[in-house]
Formats: C-alpha cells, structure tokens, sequence
C-alpha cells in the first residue's frame, strides 16, 4: 500500500516532466531575424538615476515588454525604445508610492497606456548640457527641486496675478529651462513647448499644495509633477519626440501577474515554457539575482539555489534571496532579504537532455562578464543561458503580456 | 599534412581555441566592434595584466597617478571579493555599488548594436566597465591587496 502511495505521488511527476521536455523540445529565440525581440537592444538599468537605478529593473522589463508586443504586431516605431524611467514614473504615481525604486512591470504597462505612450529613451539622454546630470530624469528633480518652495511664484502664479508678475517671473523660468535644454531639442518650438507645459504645471496647485511637513505627500507631488511633466512633452502630436507605446492604447493588453508558492516549481517552469511558446513574447520572471552572481556555485554545476521559503507571523510563506554581505575580520557572511529581482526569458532550448532558457537582463551588453564568475559560461552580449530547473529554484513570479 | 596525427591535433587545438576563446573573450567582441559614448566613438584598449578593456587615455605615458596608472586602472588593482559584496545591491549591476564607492560616475555607452554598456568614470576621465569591475572584484579574494 505504502509503494502504491508513492505512485500516486511520482505520477504526476513524471507526466509533469514529460510536459516540460515537450513543451523545451527544439530551440525558440525571440531575438533572432522574425523574433519578437530581434533589434531590441539589450539594456542596462545603471544609467539611471544614481538614487533609483537599482530599483528600476521592473521597468526596464516593463520597456522591453512593450516593445517586443509592438514589434511582433508590426507597431514598433524603428530605432525607438519605450522609456523606463516614464514607464517607472506612471507606475510610482499609479500606485501612489513615493518613489521610483521596486514596482510591478504590469502595473508600469498598463498606466503608461493610459497615459497614451512614452518618450524615447534616448531622449533622456542626447544633449543635456548640465555637467552634473547625465540624463533628463535628474533634470525633472531639479525643476522640482527648484521650484518646490518658490512660494512668490506660486502667491504669483494665482490667477489673480496671472498677466502681471507671473509675466515676470515666468522670463526667469525660461533661463532656468533654457539651461536644463529640456529633452536635448534646440527646436525654438520644443523650447516654447517646455515653457508651457512648466508653466501650466506651475500653476496648477495640486503639486505644490502638501504642507511642508508631510513629506510623504511632497513624494507624491514629486512623482506627479514630474509623470505629468514628462507625459506632456510627450503628448503634442506634431512633437518630434513620438511616443511609441500610443499604439498600446487602442489594443487589449493583458499583462498577467502570476505568483508562485513555496511547492510549485514545476508549475512555474510548465507556465514559463507555455508562455513563451504561445506569445512569441518574453516572459518576465521574479527571482535572486544572488544566483546570477554567487561565487560559491560551482562551475557547471546545476541546482544551485540561494533562494528558501520561509513562514512569516501570519503563516504565509514568502521567498527569501541569501544575499553576501561584510562580515567581521575580511569574511563574508550570508543574510536573507526580500530584495527580488526581475529580468526576461527570451528563448529555450533542449540540451543534454535538460530543458535550458536564455535569460536576457538588464545590466548592460557586457554582463556576460559577471554571470561568467559565476559560473555560468553559456553567455553572449548580456544573455546568458541558463538550467530551467535551477533558474525555477530561484523564482517565484512570472509576468506575461498575453 | 600527410600525418593524420598532427591534422588531428591541429583540428583539436583549433577548437578549443574557438571554445575557449568563445568562453573568455566573447566580450571582446563588443570593445572590438566598438563603443560610442553620447554618439562619439570611444577609444578603449585591453590591459593584459588585468585581462580587461580601458579607456585609451589609460595607456598614456604621462599617466595622472603618483602609481603611474589612470584611475580606472587602480581602482580595479584595488578591488577584493568584499568590496564586491559590500557594495553590490540585490537588484542592480554588480558594479554599480563598487564604481558609486569608488569616486566613479556612471556613464551610458553603446554597443555596435545600439545595446546599452555601463562605464565607471573617473575624475580623470579615464573608463572601465561596470561588469568589468565586479568580475575582477568577484574573482579576487576576500583580502587579497593587490
């Protein structure tokens, strides 16, 4: 009865292992000529702000989706890369949070349709002529951190005062934007287009109208003003900064958010491996990002996890990533976080009879050389290869536009 | 070639060259096809005592350190393993803590392919990868001075 019982239980493991080597059967590329990721190139999330870039993987997800969604329904304007710092923006403000660090691809996607596209990301960094910012991301704090306490203004910027001393001072605002070359156009007519936008903003109270205390308030004002800053640039129709997510907005985008227990690894390999064989398009995955960079995994070696479950006061079990830290006396020492990261499959493959995914993250062309110390040889321009049994032991969530 | 002997090993060390060099300098690729910096091309040159591309002004004779080496160049000497994890956040570039710690910007490159690359800038402008760094530091140890 005992052996019977042990059936029972291997059955379904072995149905459930003959569905993945079906599902992994041959190779699947989505950057490859006719992929929905052919062209896209391969991101790095450290050019963003020096505060936020290491929070701001969902959105480099979220960007990278997007734009493999145009791509495969012939929408993607040329050359053009969705912003993840607008997307990370709409995001923030949708949620109210009071930052840009840590969200939900999902949740970026479908508030950056509703906010009717996005710049292009290189537009976030030709010309800025302000030697302490390499981006325009910075610029948008500094407009607010310029001009979130100027209460003259905001005492002139009643419509009372408007055609008086708003006149006045909004010549000193020209300066001020004139120095900050908003989004890298010496076009007069951008130029003029930034004036007006600010100066609308500027007097629209609802961003400047939080009491000095409330800090959290001030965030959310920041995050406001600067979505609704960089959203408007976007808008004009005769703007040269097009925003390729538009055509999003008129399509049924179904951005499915699964997340995944402590036992359902083999679900969340089959839903991986289904996703990406019916969408064409990459399947986002939440993991520890530890695993890409852990120096204890022994070359070559399979199954090597720095993700465990454990039970919180409520009874729930939630992953924890072993994350390296400075210990005493030159040693390292290992602790538990809740730090997740999020980065894309973009292919699979069967290989010595394991079923094998190529994650494409976001840390730039040249990650190879990080993975590599690791471990994980198989890489190339910042895609790596990867063991879907180990890669499933360290995630616990799939994201997936369908 | 009449000895089939040496034809095999000629064809067996051809392909460990090609597999080895796959594995070790597929990155190479990406400095030999070529690196632009806001739309400019960017010079770099491969430092074979530390197997690692760094910006040209790197190979100057005049160098700007008293260690007559750029920057970039001794910072990545500097590097340990516990630099490394001293630094590296859970979700981010490896190197991005370590360049931060370091004194280093952060600048956006392209690849030949438009793909983005991280570079560590210093105060004398000289530059190296932000992978670059973290896998010279990971592959140092925990100590180790250099």
């Amino acid at each position: 009865m005992k052996k019977f019982g042990y059936l029972i239980i291997l059955i379904p493991n072995i149905l459930m292992a003959t569905t993945v080597q079906e599902e992994c059967t041959g190779t699947t590329r989505l950057d490859t000529t006719g992929g929905s990721m052919a062209n896209l190139p391969v991101l790095d999330q450290s050019t963003g702000s020096a505060n936020e870039a290491g929070g701001l993987c969902y959105s480099y997800v979220a960007s990278q989706m997007v734009d493999a969604y145009l791509q495969k329904h012939g929408n993607r304007p040329a050359g053009r890369i969705s912003s993840p710092f607008q997307l990370a923006m709409n995001q923030a403000v949708a949620r109210e949070k009071l930052g840009l660090r840590g969200g939900e691809p999902c949740v970026a996607i479908k508030a950056s349709i509703d906010q009717g596209g996005t710049c292009d990301h290189d537009k976030w960094f030709i010309g800025s002529r302000d030697p302490r910012n390499s981006h325009y991301l910075y610029t948008l704090e500094d407009i607010w951190n310029s001009f979130q306490w100027h209460n003259d203004f905001q005492e002139y910027a009643l419509p009372e005062y408007q055609g008086t001393n708003y006149e006045r001072e909004a010549a000193g605002y020209s300066c001020r934007l004139a120095r900050y070359d908003l989004f890298g156009q010496p076009d007069q007519a951008i130029f003029e287009e930034g004036k007006r936008v600010l100066g609308r903003l500027l007097r629209d109270r609802k961003y400047w109208d939080t009491a000095s205390t409330d800090e959290a308030g001030r965030a959310k004002d920041k995050m406001l003003f600067m979505r609704d800053f960089a959203n408007m640039m976007c808008k004009p129709a005769d703007n040269p900064i097009r925003p390729p997510i538009k055509p999003m907005a008129n399509a049924t985008v179904d951005c499915k958010m699964t997340n995944y227990g402590k036992n359902d690894k083999e679900t969340l390999k089959l839903d991986l491996l289904k996703k990406l064989n019916t969408t064409g398009l990459p399947i986002s995955v939440g993991f520890c990002s530890f695993y890409l960079q852990d120096s204890r995994r022994a070359p070559s070696s399979v199954n090597h996890s720095v993700m465990s479950w454990e039970a919180d006061s409520a009874g729930a079990n939630t992953p924890k990533c072993e994350k390296p830290t400075a210990g005493p006396n030159g040693t390292i020492n290992y602790v538990k976080t809740t730090n997740y990261h999020i980065s894309m499959v973009v292919g699979r493959r069967w290989q010595n009879n394991r079923c094998q995914v190529l994650l494409r993250n976001t840390w730039g062309a040249d990650a190879c050389e990080s993975y590599r110390a690791a471990g994980h040889s198989d890489c190339s321009g910042g895609q790596v290869w990867l063991d879907l049994d180990e890669l499933a032991g360290n995630s616990f969530a799939i994201r997936a536009i369908e | 070639m009449k000895n089939p002997c040496i034809k095999i090993c000629l064809s067996t060390f051809a392909l460990l060259c090609t597999v080895w060099s796959h594995f070790i300098f597929a990155s190479d690729d990406l400095y030999l096809k070529g690196i632009t910096i806001a739309g400019k091309k960017a010079e770099f040159k491969k430092n074979g005592n530390l197997d690692a591309f760094l910006s040209s002004n790197c190979f100057n004779e005049n160098s700007n350190t008293d260690l007559g080496m750029c920057q970039a160049e001794v910072v990545a000497r500097s590097l340990t393993q516990l630099d490394l994890v001293k630094f590296q956040e859970d979700f981010a570039n490896p190197g991005k803590g370590l360049c931060e710690s370091k004194k280093g910007k952060i600048i956006r490159g392209k690849t030949f392919d438009q793909s983005e690359i991280s570079f560590c800038q210093f105060e004398d402008r000289s530059l190296i990868g932000l992978n670059t760094l973290a896998r010279i530091a990971s592959l140092k140890g925990s100590t180790e001075k250099k």
